[in-house]
């Protein structure tokens, strides 16, 4: 088997080509660039955002849910920490034993 | 400088010789890694799925704690970056010619290297069919010529474990290849 094996041995095997780096760093520069975003990938952001909006304006509950969107899209870190506290606060207050 | 030291240079500067000097040192192993995972049936794409892994490293150059050594945060770069290229593969091309590699020996002697080739290929497909890790081991000590050190190395694992794949994996072949009416 070993003897076999070794067969394997006598194929070509890859070697780093001379440019491999310079490639590599080339590509890694591409990944930079912001690449644009299609026009169509903007109409449907658009259209979702009409729809949002018409269907989440029509209730107190849907305008509630809006500004708490609009919060944790302006102030991702903050407003995120603010509701996971304010959510884990009510969930600690379900939970509680009643006193008496 | 070491290789951690690099990466704190890279991060800090933002300095491309910082991390050109990083895949000089590591191109050979991570390319040798590469192609054992994509098996010389697919050695064609072994020097871009490398260079993937160094671009995925570097969008994840971040995430480097220095938990491992960078060498081997690297080399599971490459297991994973490899593996997916080798099951996109299969899917695409399930089977491969056995002699697809009988241009693949070079030697003085051409009738005698057209033998060996064609032996190689038929223990290359047989070795096609083994588990993941057995076919990793297998190429990289048999086709890359590593010793088990490094192959420990690149798959993070015991040296005792990487003997263990290479006894387990030859014990499967012998069988396929007895089959197939080819035994040493």
């Amino acid at each position: 088997m070993t003897t076999l094996l070794e067969s394997l041995g006598r194929l070509r095997r890859p070697q780093v080509g001379p440019f491999f780096a310079a490639r590599v760093l080339a590509r890694t520069a591409e990944g930079k660039a912001p690449r644009p975003v299609p026009w169509f990938l903007w109409l449907y952001w658009l259209v979702l955002l009409v729809a949002a909006s018409r269907l989440l304006v029509g209730s107190p509950a849907g305008l509630a849910i809006a500004a708490a969107v609009a919060a944790v899209v302006a102030f991702p870190a903050g407003s995120l920490a603010f509701l996971l506290r304010t959510f884990g606060a009510l969930v600690r207050e379900d939970g509680r034993e009643p006193r008496g | 400088m070491t290789d951690e030291e690099l990466v704190g240079r890279y991060r800090q500067a933002r300095d491309p010789s910082a991390f050109r000097e990083l895949v000089e040192r590591h191109a050979s192993r991570v390319l040798r890694l590469v192609s054992a995972v994509l098996g010389p049936f697919r050695h064609m794409d072994a020097e871009e799925t490398a260079q993937d892994v160094f671009v995925r490293a570097h969008e994840k150059l971040e995430q480097f704690r220095g938990e491992a050594s960078f060498g081997t945060w690297l080399y599971r770069i490459a297991w994973s970056v490899a593996l997916n290229k080798t099951k996109a593969a299969r899917i695409r091309l399930p089977h491969v010619a056995v002699d697809a590699l009988s241009a693949l020996a070079s030697g003085d002697d051409p009738q005698r290297d057209l033998l060996d080739a064609e032996r190689a290929a038929l223990v290359a497909a047989a070795v096609e069919t083994l588990p993941d890790l057995y076919r990793t081991a297998i190429y990289l000590h048999y086709w890359q010529q590593v010793p088990v050190s490094e192959i420990a190395a690149a798959l993070t694992v015991p040296e005792n474990t990487v003997k263990s794949y290479l006894l387990r994996g030859r014990e499967r072949l012998g069988q396929q290849l007895a089959k197939k009416g080819l035994s040493s």
